[in-house]
């Protein structure tokens, strides 16, 4: 107790400002969704009356997003009265006029959104076939103000020389075997797990799915020691594919998301498969797994992602040449900046050889991504339904 | 109700789950909590055969850090900042997505994607679009030239070229970049929940809404925003469980001395208040997972509040 | 419910009280003993983590085989690291669960932590032993290193293995840098501007008003004044710099032994004030306040405008390489050791930062394995070919003097005059000054007030105030700011 009063002002204060912020925060958010709720009724209470009130409102202009003359009640009464002594005709080509006007701003809007959202990506394939020089606005390009938009020589050979000096081939088999090794297992354990969550009944149930939730609000930094020492010490893992495959087959996340989906299954189903005898795995690998196919491929997606991008791990517990990961593979890998006389440059990183390095580890997702698209966002979207 | 050969099944069912999620989760996490509970605790004194009183030295070291103020301050700003602008963003892009036929599944495809890159690889991107080049930042000469491509950009508006994220750069200018990194990259996940929150909305709503006259912003707010409720409950929820585990996206854009030259660990957060004490040159384990857990119990309090009011107000 | 809480509670319970008890090993690491007859041909496999990049590792195989000729039942297992830092992380968390690498390349301040775990190996018992070890072609090696053997190493670089505090060895040179001063010689001929030899004018004047020409304040004025749109001095690493003038000034770093940060104080306030100054002047820039691109890109560069240019630098003799200018760029490069705290200070009283890698042993249940670890790192460090070609290839700096009996590397440094040949510059002077050399010190802690330096300096530099008070107090704030995290 002498040391909770030993505690700095700054301390307290600290304290205070959190708890201050963070009862703020909340005030502001449950005022938004009262606000929120309170107009959703008042809407729905209203529509009735209206609809017996009124009948030449179709006139009204859908004005898109001008929020003013929507916010001001008293304009729009006023504007409505105008209107109905304006012929049906004119009123419906403005109707048009304005539609197309609205559409033409959606689409600059969504158009503006999709440049801004590439141009990273842009940026990075652009760099990675540029010259060092050119990258840095070093040597010849010194004196340039701004970066060049597009190579001035494309260097393709960046790619050549990425792939090379990485060894990007064999990082690549390893880390596809790593990833679809543990998708395949944590598929299996996820789609148990979902399973029981959503359509078996046992004590306790809601007590453990709530307790697995929490464990995912922990910084997971925290658990690499601890792992560690499980791994290596009590497990004997060290440098095996299964120190890089085990600890991460579980992941709470995934459960959550297909145990929504399975909830949506119609319980009637079930009790039409159990009359009929069906077995519970039977009925699980015949009519659910089928159904939630767009969120299990989206898991394996989102596994696979996870095994191509994971770093701390797989450097402490497997990173002797025979089993290291391609995120280990690039980070250790110099990409080198060579002097005119053939010797390298120390302390340059030769960015535009990085970039394409990254490019390419980057290829295969979006390629599955461009090709599995339509089963991701059902499945990724899905999970969301029953909040 | 419950009979007891399903009981039995059930937790054959989820026994992998159950046994991996103790040694993997559950005994990292008391091992912590051991940990946080003993005074000056370091792992290499421990290895070494010190022993350790139990005690709360270590929340006390936390709180005393010169910087836990800042780190608790930009964790909390990004987060507030960010959550409602991306959760608002995603929202107008996913309702003015569905309401277009053309290009609707390129679009959708492009928005996902920042979804699949790596946070740090896209940070390092992210930085030399912003950065600049040149002599006298801060000093008494002004900066001379620039590099980063969106200054050429707001240049042909004729805006002055910003000193974003070098030497001598603001703290609201890498406010800025930052929260403009974290929205772009939280995006995709929203946007996507929100339009299969949009398309599962019963089309009967905005029929009669239409039959009615209801214009657009009005349909907007008092149909969608309702009907969407859950979701955008779900994405503000898991926002700032992002929001306050964020780290990576810093580390992306500043490296790890979290702010620019001159002023580093301006940008610090609690995670990165937390990676610093586990992977430095004299890391302190004790005082990590004492923040950590700190944090967790912020992070805890602020989902349960969440989840609370959204029980309570959100429309079904 | 209340039953389901209990259940799952008593489960979590009884689990990790196993983990515990697994945990639980006996995990202190009892002190190495020297086994009696020193390596005995037993086979064993020792694990090395390096930190040399592929084409460096290519030397090293070569040289690993060689010792496997000598020893053809010792299995070296080379893992190629990352960074060092990366590497310190990934020891540190072996050594947290009683596991560790043979050997590994480190720094002092990894040793520092390493040591709190008891696990790095004294090497003094090695050091001393005059056991023979007969290798595979029947020829004789003393296990120990021999007297001519000893004071053949650099005596900085071998006494740095010692400065723990208790007088043992636990660490063996691997390879060393300095920091030197790169200047553009073709401009200093032509303005008959002298090198400065130290760093602030003696007579206390600012700028051009200062007689006394060869202080950098006065180089610095100068060049500002023939250039305005250099920036003439480059700095590539902040802490160096200021670790080099507090060691010069005496006025205080820090100290291996409890109270370890003494940089806090009047003097030092002093030298951040007038670096200051250079800086708001745009007289100096640094790596980092650059954004880490290294300043030997404004030395070697040809453009004359936006402030790209600089005619001194001072980086690293193993960045010696990147010192030599663009072929456009057509001047000569002079280097000399980095200016003192007085002019003309002589060799012995000249201070001059050393860094670089030494190698590290760990304790072993198998002591068999310690000895054929030692073997192999005595062969390495002791090996002036290896040593030699380690160093031309990766620029950095032999720890011993006998590299300069070798016919090739004395005749690499008998021809280094030219920018041609830069880094047999840099070695030819990094030997000359060997008496000049100092580290820092090492100790739990010492690697963030490493770090505190480079941030210290980038604050400190940018402070801003409307009066000389205003600007001092700022500076006091950064220093009190870097020291409670250092003590933190």
């Amino acid at each position: 107790m002498t040391n909770l009063l030993s505690l700095s002002q700054g301390g307290t204060v600290a304290l205070g400002v959190i708890f201050g912020i963070v009862i703020l925060l909340e005030l502001c958010y449950i005022g938004y969704l009262c606000y929120l709720r309170a107009t959703g009724r008042k809407h729905f209470s209203l529509r009735r009356e209206r609809q017996t009130a009124t009948s030449g409102v179709e006139t009204q202009p859908d004005d898109g997003f001008a929020l003013t003359t929507e916010s001001l009640g008293d304009t729009k009464a006023l504007g409505k009265g105008v209107m109905k002594e304006r012929n049906i005709e004119t009123v419906k080509k403005v109707q048009k006029a304005v539609k197309i006007i609205v559409k033409i701003l959606i689409y600059i809007f969504l158009i503006a959104v999709a440049v801004s959202v590439l141009f990273p990506f842009y940026w990075m394939i652009i760099s990675s076939l540029k010259s060092y020089d050119e990258y840095a606005l070093e040597g010849e390009f010194a004196s340039r103000v701004s970066p060049t938009f597009f190579p001035q020589t494309v260097l393709w050979s960046n790619y050549a020389e990425a792939f090379k000096t990485a060894n990007l081939g064999t990082l690549f088999l390893n880390t596809v075997f790593v990833g679809v090794v543990s998708t395949i297992l944590s598929l299996i354990i996820t789609v148990l797990a979902a399973f029981a969550f959503a359509r078996l009944e046992f004590r306790g149930k809601n007590a453990l799915f709530a307790a697995l939730l929490a464990t995912m609000m922990i910084p997971g930094e925290l658990f690499t020691i601890t792992n560690y020492g499980t791994v290596t010490n009590i497990l004997g893992w060290g440098n095996t594919y299964t120190a890089l495959i085990v600890p991460f087959l579980v992941s709470v996340f995934y459960v959550y998301l297909l145990r929504q989906n399975f909830l949506q299954i119609p319980d009637e189903l079930y009790y039409a498969a159990k009359v009929d005898g069906t077995s519970d795995l039977k009925y699980l690998w015949k009519v659910m797994i089928p159904l939630a196919l767009p969120t299990i491929i989206s898991i394996t997606i989102l596994k696979m992602m996870g095994s191509w991008n994971s770093y701390i791990w797989p450097r402490l517990v497997a990173n002797d040449e025979l089993h290291q990961l391609i995120t280990n593979g690039l980070r250790d890998t110099q990409f080198n900046v060579y002097l005119p006389d053939g010797s390298i440059d120390q302390d340059k990183i030769n960015y535009p050889v990085q970039m394409a390095a990254v490019t390419l580890v980057s290829i295969p997702l979006f390629l599955v991504f461009i090709f599995l698209r339509k089963y991701i966002m059902k499945g990724v979207s899905r999970s969301g339904l029953k909040g | 109700m419950v009979d007891g050969k399903k009981q039995w099944k059930a937790w054959l069912y989820l026994s992998p789950v159950i046994i991996l999620t103790l040694v993997f989760t559950v005994w990292p996490i008391i091992n912590t909590v051991r940990i946080a509970f003993l005074d000056d605790y370091t792992l290499m004194d421990d290895v070494g055969g010190m022993t350790f009183s139990v005690g709360i030295h270590n929340f006390e070291k936390v709180i005393n850090y010169p910087e836990f103020l800042t780190c608790l301050k930009n964790t909390l700003l990004l987060t507030v900042i960010t959550v409602p602008i991306s959760t608002f963003l995603a929202l107008l892009i996913a309702v003015c997505l569905n309401s277009i036929k053309a290009l609707n599944r390129l679009l959708q495809t492009i928005y996902f994607l920042p979804y699949v890159t790596n946070t740090i690889a896209i940070g390092i991107v992210f930085s030399t679009m912003f950065s600049m080049v040149g002599t006298g930042f801060g000093g008494a000469n002004p900066y001379v030239s620039t590099a980063g491509i969106i200054n050429n950009i707001i240049g042909i508006f004729g805006i002055e070229p910003v000193n974003w994220v070098n030497t001598g750069s603001t703290y609201w200018a890498n406010m800025f970049v930052m929260c403009v990194y974290i929205v772009w990259n939280a995006l995709p996940f929203k946007i996507l929940i929100l339009l299969g929150g949009l398309q599962s909305v019963n089309k009967q709503y905005y029929d009669a809404a239409k039959v009615d006259g209801t214009g657009r912003v009005r349909t907007f707010f008092r149909i969608t925003v309702p009907m969407l409720s859950p979701m955008l409950a779900y994405v503000v929820i898991t926002g700032f469980i992002g929001g306050f585990k964020e780290y990576s996206s810093i580390v992306g854009v500043f490296g790890e001395e979290m702010g620019p030259a001159g002023n580093e660990g301006a940008l610090n957060t609690m995670v990165g208040f937390i990676n610093r004490n586990l992977m430095s040159g004299s890391p302190r384990e004790g005082i990590a997972s004492a923040g950590a857990i700190l944090l967790f119990i912020i992070i805890f309090a602020v989902t349960m509040l969440n989840m609370y009011v959204s029980k309570k107000r959100v429309h079904y | 419910m209340k039953k389901t809480i209990a259940i799952i509670l008593a489960v979590l319970l009884v689990v990790s009280a196993i983990f515990v008890l697994a945990a639980c090993k006996p995990n202190r690491r009892a002190e190495f003993v020297l086994p009696e007859g020193g390596y005995d041909g037993s086979a064993v496999t020792i694990t090395f983590i390096s930190s040399m990049g592929q084409s460096y590792g290519v030397l090293l195989d070569e040289f690993l085989a060689r010792f496997k000729e000598m020893y053809p039942n010792i299995t070296v297992d080379h893992q190629r690291g990352g960074d060092y830092d990366s590497n310190r992380d990934v020891i540190k968390t072996q050594l947290g669960n009683n596991q560790a690498p043979n050997l590994a390349f480190c720094y002092s301040d990894h040793v520092a932590l390493y040591n709190r775990s008891k696990a790095v190996v004294a090497l003094d018992s090695l050091i001393e032993s005059d056991i023979e070890q007969t290798r595979a072609d029947g020829t004789k090696e003393r296990l120990g290193l021999t007297d001519a053997q000893k004071a053949d190493f650099i005596q900085t670089y071998y006494n740095e293995g010692k400065a723990f505090g208790d007088d043992k060895m636990y660490m063996i040179p691997f390879a060393k840098s300095t920091e030197l001063m790169y200047y553009n010689k073709t401009s200093f001929d032509s303005w008959e501007l002298p090198v400065p030899d130290h760093w602030f004018a003696t007579d206390g004047k600012e700028g051009l008003q200062t007689t006394d020409h060869t202080s950098m304040e006065y180089a610095l004025a100068f060049i500002k004044d023939k250039d305005p749109n250099s920036t003439p001095l480059g700095v590539d690493s902040g802490a160096n710099w200021l670790i080099t003038l507090f060691e010069q000034f005496q006025t205080g770093y820090t100290k291996a032994t409890d109270p370890h940060y003494l940089f806090d104080n009047e003097a030092n306030y002093d030298i951040l004030t007038t670096l200051r100054r250079w800086y708001q002047n745009n007289w100096f820039t640094t790596r980092q306040l650059l954004n880490g691109t290294y300043t030997s890109t404004y030395f070697t560069s040809s453009s004359s405008d936006q402030g790209k240019k600089s005619y001194i630098s001072i980086g690293s003799s193993a960045g010696a390489a990147k010192q030599v200018p663009a072929e456009s760029a057509n001047f000569d490069v002079g280097v000399t050791i980095i200016p003192q705290k007085e002019a003309n200070t002589p060799i012995a009283q000249s201070k001059v930062i050393s860094q670089g890698p030494s190698v590290c042993l760990f304790n072993s249940d198998n002591p068999q394995e310690v000895v054929a670890s030692w073997l192999l790192a005595k062969f390495l460090v002791t090996n002036a070919e290896f040593e030699a070609r380690y160093g031309m290839d990766a620029g950095y700096l032999p720890v011993i003097q006998s590299v300069q009996d070798l016919d090739g590397y004395k005749q690499k440094l008998d021809e280094a005059d030219t920018k041609e040949n830069m880094a047999g510059m840099a070695a030819k002077l990094c030997l000359e000054y060997k008496d000049a050399l100092f580290v820092s010190p090492a100790f739990y802690g010492s690697s963030e007030a490493r770090d505190q330096m480079d941030v210290l300096l980038n604050k400190c530099v940018i402070v801003t105030g409307n009066s000389a008070d205003a600007i001092r107090q700022g500076i006091i704030a950064e220093f009190k700011n870097a020291l409670a995290i250092c003590e933190y």
